[in-house]
Order: C-alpha cells, then sequence, then structure tokens
C-alpha cells in the first residue's frame, strides 16, 4: 500500500551528470533547519542533535535522523514520524547500498503497560522511502498489527533489492530465543519473501554479496535468492562473525571470532588471516572497494581499508561537523567509487529571529496609533496640556 | 432664546464600549471553553478570581472615564497580545486556539480605537463625568470578565498549584 509521507517535499534535485558518491566527511545538518525529503540518491543517514523552536523563546535540543545527498554531500534532516530516543534498540534505520531506499521501524502505538520505545516495545512495522519519488510505502505483517522487533539490524541485501527484517509475532513465547522470522521485503512491490521460519537460536548475522541475501549463523554460512527461494550453504572451519563475497564472487571474506580477518578466492579458499588494527575493534564488514579491497567500521567514524593481498590497512576518517552521535550508516555501493568532498555546511540560527522584529514592529505601530487616537480625542475636546513651569511665567509675566 | 447645548451626551454609552465589554467576555469564555479552569488549589483560585475581579473592574472604572493611565495600561497591554499573537500564529502551526486568541485581540483593539472616537470619549476627556448608573451594566461586565480571568488555567502552564494571579 502507497501512502502519502506527510512530508513536504521540494523539487527533484537528482542531476544526472553527477555520480553519487560517499562524502569524505559526513556533517550534520543546520543545528536549526527543516527537514527534507530526499529526492535525491542518499550516502549517508546518522543521528544528530537538532534544536526546535518551542513557543516565542524557547528551544528544545534533540537526537534526530539526518540524511546526506551522494550528490553533494550536503544533509539535511529526516522526518521518520519516531525519534532516535522513542527507540530503545540499536539503529532503526537503514540505508541501501544504491542509496535508492531509506527504511525505517515504525514504532506501535503503545497498549496499557507498553512503554513506547521500551526494550521489546512493539512495532507497526517498516516504512521505506524511494527517494526517486520521495514517496513513502508502509510495510506490516500480514494478519498482525504488531509484531516484537529483535535486535537485528535493519538492512538491505546488497543488491538493494530486499529490506531485511528480523520480528518475532505475538502469538510466539515471549521469552524464547527462536521465535524470530528472517524476512526480506521486495523494496519495489512491498511483498515479504520469509528466508527463516521461527525455530532457528538467535538471530542471524547478515553478509553481503552481488545479488541475494547473505548471513551467517556459526559456522555456516547461507546465501539465499529470496524470490526463487534458491538457498546455498557454506560451512567454514570457524564461527563467523561476518561474511562477505566479492563483487562478481572474485573472493570471499569473512571476520573470525579472534578478530581476525580471513580471505581467500572462493569460501573454502579463504584461510588467509589478516590482523587488523588493535586499537579499536572492528564491527561491521562494511563494503568491497574493488576485488581486493576490504572496508571494514568499528562503530566509530573512521574505517579501515583492508589490502587482501598484502594485509596493508588504511585508515579513513568520515567525522564531520555537528553534534553526531553514533556511526552513521552508509550506502555501501559508493565505497567501490572515489569519496568526495561534500559541500561546506552552512550554519543555521533561529528562525524565529525576524518574526520577533515584525512583532516588534507591530506593536510599536499600536503604540503609536493609539497615542494619535488619544491626542485627536483631546483636541477635539479642547483639553489643554499642562504647561510647562516656564511657559507659565512668560504667559503671567 | 436660549443657546443650545452643543455638547455630546454622556448619559448613554457608545455602541463601540458595549462592543469592546461583549468581547472582552466572550473572550474570557472562548479561553475558558479551550483551557478549562485552572488547576492551581481551590483557595488560590478563589483568591485569583477576587484579585482579578478587583483589578478588572477598576481598569474598566479607568477605561470608560477616558483616565489616560488606565487607558494606556488597556491599549499597551492590549497591543502587547496582538504583536505576541500574530509572531506565535507566524512561527508556529495555525491552531484554531491561536487564530482565536488573535482574532478577539484585534477586534477588541479596534474597538477600543472607535471608542476614543467617540463624543462620550471626547467628553471624558473634556472633564465630564458620566452618571454612574450609566456606567454600572458594563462594569458588571467586567466584573463577570473579571471572574472569568480569575478562573481559566493561564496560557502558560504553571507547575505549582500554589499561584496567586491576575488573569486578564
Amino acid at each position: 500500500m502507497l501512502v502519502g509521507s506527510g512530508l513536504s517535499a521540494p523539487a527533484a534535485v537528482a542531476d544526472a551528470e553527477v555520480e553519487p558518491r560517499l562524502p569524505s566527511a559526513v556533517n550534520a545538518p543546520g543545528a536549526w533547519s527543516e527537514p527534507r525529503v530526499p529526492r535525491e540518491p542518499v550516502a549517508a543517514l546518522g543521528v544528530a542533535t537538532r534544536t526546535m523552536p518551542v513557543g516565542l523563546r524557547d528551544s528544545r535540543d534533540r537526537l534526530a535522523f539526518f540524511w546526506t545527498s551522494a550528490l553533494d554531500g550536503r544533509s539535511s534532516w529526516l522526518d521518520a514520524g519516531f525519534w532516535p530516543n522513542d527507540w530503545s534498540l540499536e539503529g532503526g534505520v537503514a540505508v541501501s547500498p544504491d542509496g535508492r531506499w531509506l527504511a525505517w521501524v515504525r514504532p506501535a502505538k503503545a497498549r496499557g503497560r507498553e512503554g513506547l520505545g521500551g526494550l521489546g516495545a512493539p512495532l507497526a512495522g517498516w516504512s521505506v522511502l524511494d527517494t526517486t519519488t520521495g514517496r513513502v510505502r508502509d510495510l506490516a505483517v500480514p494478519g498482525f498489527d504488531r509484531v516484537r522487533p529483535t535486535f537485528s539490524d535493519l538492512a538491505f541485501s546488497r543488491d538493494s533489492r530486499y529490506l531485511l527484517t528480523s520480528y518475532e509475532t505475538p502469538d510466539r513465547p515471549r521469552n524464547g530465543n527462536r521465535g524470530h522470522r528472517f524476512v526480506a521485503w521486495d523494496a519495489a512491490d512491498g511483498s515479504p519473501h520469509v528466508l527463516e521460519e521461527p525455530g532457528h537460536y538467535w538471530l542471524p548475522t547478515l553478509g553481503y554479496a552481488d545479488s541475494g541475501v547473505v548471513w551467517s549463523r556459526g559456522h555456516r554460512v547461507f546465501r539465499a535468492d529470496p524470490a526463487t527461494g534458491d538457498r546455498a550453504t557454506v560451512t567454514l572451519p570457524r564461527k563467523v562473525s561476518l561474511a562477505s563475497f566479492a563483487p562478481g564472487d572474485a573472493g570471499f571474506a569473512y571476520l573470525g571470532p579472534d578478530d581476525r580477518l580471513y580471505v581467500g578466492a572462493t569460501s573454502a579458499a579463504a584461510t588467509r588471516a589478516i590482523g587488523l588494527p588493535d586499537s579499536s575493534p572492528v564491527g561491521e564488514f562494511l563494503a568491497w572497494r574493488d576485488a581486493t579491497h576490504v572496508v571494514l567500521g568499528n562503530y566509530r567514524r573512521e574505517v579501515y581499508v583492508v589490502d587482501t593481498t598484502d594485509g596493508g590497512v588504511e585508515t579513513i576518517d568520515l567525522a564531520g561537523s555537528g553534534d553526531q552521535v553514533n556511526t552513521p550508516v552508509l550506502a555501501l555501493d559508493l565505497w567501490a567509487e572515489p569519496l568526495r568532498d561534500p559541500v561546506a555546511p552552512v550554519g543555521t540560527s533561529d528562525p524565529r529571529r525576524p518574526w520577533r522584529w515584525v512583532g516588534l514592529g507591530v506593536f510599536v505601530g499600536l503604540l503609536a496609533g493609539g497615542a494619535v487616537l488619544l491626542r485627536r480625542a483631546d483636541r477635539t475636546a479642547g483639553r489643554r496640556r499642562p504647561q510647562p513651569a516656564a511657559e507659565r511665567r512668560r504667559v503671567r509675566a | 432664546m436660549t443657546a443650545l447645548d452643543t455638547r455630546p451626551a454622556i448619559d448613554r454609552l457608545p455602541t463601540a464600549a458595549w462592543a469592546m465589554a461583549w468581547l472582552f467576555l466572550a473572550g474570557q469564555v472562548c479561553a475558558l471553553v479551550v483551557r478549562g479552569p485552572s488547576s492551581s488549589g481551590a483557595p488560590w483560585i478563589l483568591a485569583s478570581i477576587a484579585l482579578t475581579v478587583v483589578v478588572v473592574r477598576w481598569v474598566a472604572d479607568g477605561v470608560l472615564r477616558g483616565r489616560t493611565v488606565r487607558l494606556v495600561a488597556v491599549w499597551v497591554l492590549i497591543s502587547a497580545a496582538a504583536s505576541v499573537q500574530l509572531v506565535d500564529l507566524l512561527i508556529g502551526p495555525a491552531d484554531v486556539e491561536r487564530v482565536l486568541s488573535l482574532g478577539f485581540s484585534a477586534a477588541q483593539l479596534a474597538a477600543l480605537a472607535a471608542y476614543c472616537s467617540t463624543g462620550y470619549f471626547q467628553a471624558c476627556r473634556a472633564g465630564r463625568a458620566a452618571p454612574r448608573s450609566v456606567l454600572a451594566p458594563l462594569l458588571l461586565i467586567a466584573v463577570a470578565s473579571g471572574f472569568l480571568g480569575g478562573l481559566t488555567e493561564p496560557a502558560a502552564p504553571v507547575s505549582s498549584s500554589t499561584v496567586l494571579r491576575v488573569g486578564l
């Protein structure tokens, strides 16, 4: 079902001649700026402090989602219908690897003792925004008006076709650890494809490949085509934290339990271990820049580009301006291209300032009008102003 | 042959004064409907009502007699209210309460301006005194406005329940 976004949609700015790129720094929008519907490829989704006017004089700071354009690196606030603080679980938003789709959770209205955003608070579903049209599609689990979320991140498949969700339906026991269902939603038409029915122990860890959906559990890496149901499984000699196939399946890499990166031309050959920087533990497998360079993240704004041939590690710091919280979610396909310097952020100020001057002008005008009225009434009434003492003395003289 | 007295009569209040009085009362009724009764404790509500009634009646008496200080005070207060409400409407969403508030302030200001242009007002400014019986009905409306003003929840929320205030 297509629904209106409820947001003001500016004119499309997609420029066919400008290639989408990741910015070399992810800047937060001006704190006072207004939200904007993305109508261009998105490079990043982040969280920063937004300032909003309250009444005539007060203001309120709130953590808010923002998106960053893949065309010029400019950032704007995203009106997702909920605030990061209302969602106690990590994440809750996703951007597709090609930057076309944005997705976010849709918390359900609390009933009875349920608290909005509390652990295990219900979800009404998810929303997917198409940046080519600015329209939002609401996704809901058939037969249930609310489901229980899990700790699994919201993410898109590497081919940007599917939104991957993990949830429990209310008819499952609340404290079980095998109750989740792993579902891929077609971003274009909203149809759900169940990848895992309840019964599997704990959550899948998402991985990536050019096509299909990749996830791992224990020693096994799964790769499935949601449309056809075709599935392949690879069993590796050690537990897999994160797994990824290189573009064109030209290579395979995974993070092992020892925080080392294992690489090879195929999954069976992925035995060569590469040590990673000790300073920050690696937590995210972001992308392949090419067949021999892997991008890894550490939940901070710096990323490591690892050369799988010689083990060399390059650090890139994406830190930008603004009071940002957590690492922005990035459009992973864009790692294949060089980074581009973003447009310099523009400072913003309280938008009420000019209106206050208007109010002061109106007030002064009304006072002047009142003075004129009173003076005219007094003149008509023949009422005389009291003369100054010097005048009185002169008249008497 | 005796000369005719061409001075304006002040034994009858002008329509603008009646309009002003009813507009103030209607404004207070709307505020009560929209914001509800005050959430302060009962003794504080009673004290606020009493104080507001006294202040509003005294100010209304001054306006109806053309007294400068009370007239200017009312003009400044309504002008300030209208200016703030206008800015509030321009900045925030145009909800019913905002539009009504600005509408009442503008109408009250217009009625006050019209009143200041009447012969009655000019006679008062010339020093003639209106009979008390002429002012009594409007002062009763002022008392009713003051009663409602003291009873109504203030526009800006107050955290304490022990608040003595003048609700204008």
